[in-house]
């Protein structure tokens, strides 16, 4: 029996672009994941400016929020107090897990590290 | 027969793994973009301790509300957004990105194109980006090396303002 052209190309079209999409959307999910993690330490860290520092409080929310979005073993070094205009620093690492597909269609659990470290100086001002 | 649509299935498979190499590229540059954007806006905050306290200390003389928003010392505050957008971006002096460094393009410096302070004195003005700006305010424009499939070894811009209002809106 002969197979028409047109279903050739049908067939293996859609079975790879379902390969393709599946693991485009598995290597891409870490980068969002990674564009959050930012966002959300950059908050933290206009918050240390504000307030020199972050309280175990705040530590706490900060790895909550992180963990929300899907991070483990969150690590935060960030000082509690500072002086005016002295440095301070937030360090943030932690791990992001998630499955990808290979192109055997097995799936594979990949876990990446996420670092935040960024420096800047205190200047609480009053407004 | 079948020859030509396999072979016109294989193109279109190859253009389907070319566009999403492309969206891949666009998201990650959007990542990147975004993760530079926070260091830079880090890296200008470390300038407002360079307040002008000659100016501070007379405020007081100052009639004109508008104008009471703290002075900066320019060049104090140039050299420190400079050291830190180094740190940040861990590049050596030269501004060539460190081994450890994100950036991952080690062979071309960052270039910094603007850093312009702006006091209460000087305002209402406008940007080169043609923001307003009505606050003491820090304007810094640079562009980084990235490498991009399909496109090869190339810069992108970024430029942000950054001021204290815009910092403690956040807050209140």
């Amino acid at each position: 029996m002969d197979i028409p052209g047109t279903l050739i190309i049908a067939g293996v079209l859609i079975i790879s672009f379902i390969l393709i999409f599946a693991i485009g959307v598995s290597e891409t999910t870490p980068t969002f994941a990674r564009n959050d993690f930012d966002n959300i330490c950059n908050k933290y860290l206009s918050l240390m400016i504000a307030k020199g520092g972050l309280d175990s409080t705040d530590k706490a929310n900060l790895e909550n929020e992180l963990m929300s979005i899907g991070y483990k073993n969150v690590t935060i070094t960030a000082p509690v107090s500072a002086e005016w205009g002295s440095e301070i620093t937030l360090k943030v690492e932690a791990y992001y897990d998630y499955d990808t597909i290979n192109p055997d269609y097995t799936r594979e659990n990949k876990s990446v590290k996420s670092t935040y470290e960024n420096s800047t100086r205190y200047f609480g001002l009053e407004n | 027969m079948k020859i030509f649509y396999l072979l016109l299935s294989a193109v279109l498979i190859l253009a389907i793994i070319g566009g999403f190499v492309m969206l891949n590229n666009i998201i990650e540059l959007y990542t990147l973009t975004n993760r530079i954007e926070g260091k830079i806006i880090t890296s200008g905050w470390s300038a407002f301790p360079e307040v002008d306290l000659d100016i501070l200390a007379k405020r007081h003389i100052i009639t004109d509300e508008e104008k009471r928003d703290i002075y900066l010392i320019k060049n104090d505050a140039e050299s420190k957004v400079r050291e830190y957008i180094k740190k940040n971006l861990k590049l050596d002096d030269s501004y060539y990105p460190k081994d450890d460094s994100f950036i991952k393009l080690k062979a071309y410096p960052v270039i910094i194109d603007d850093i312009t302070i702006y006091n209460p004195d000087e305002l209402p003005t406008i940007a080169p980006n043609g923001v307003n700006i009505n606050n003491t305010s820090i304007y810094i424009s640079l562009q980084f090396p990235i490498y991009i499939n399909f496109v090869g070894d190339c810069y992108k811009k970024i430029e942000v303002i950054v001021d204290t209002k815009t910092f403690y809106s956040q807050f209140q």
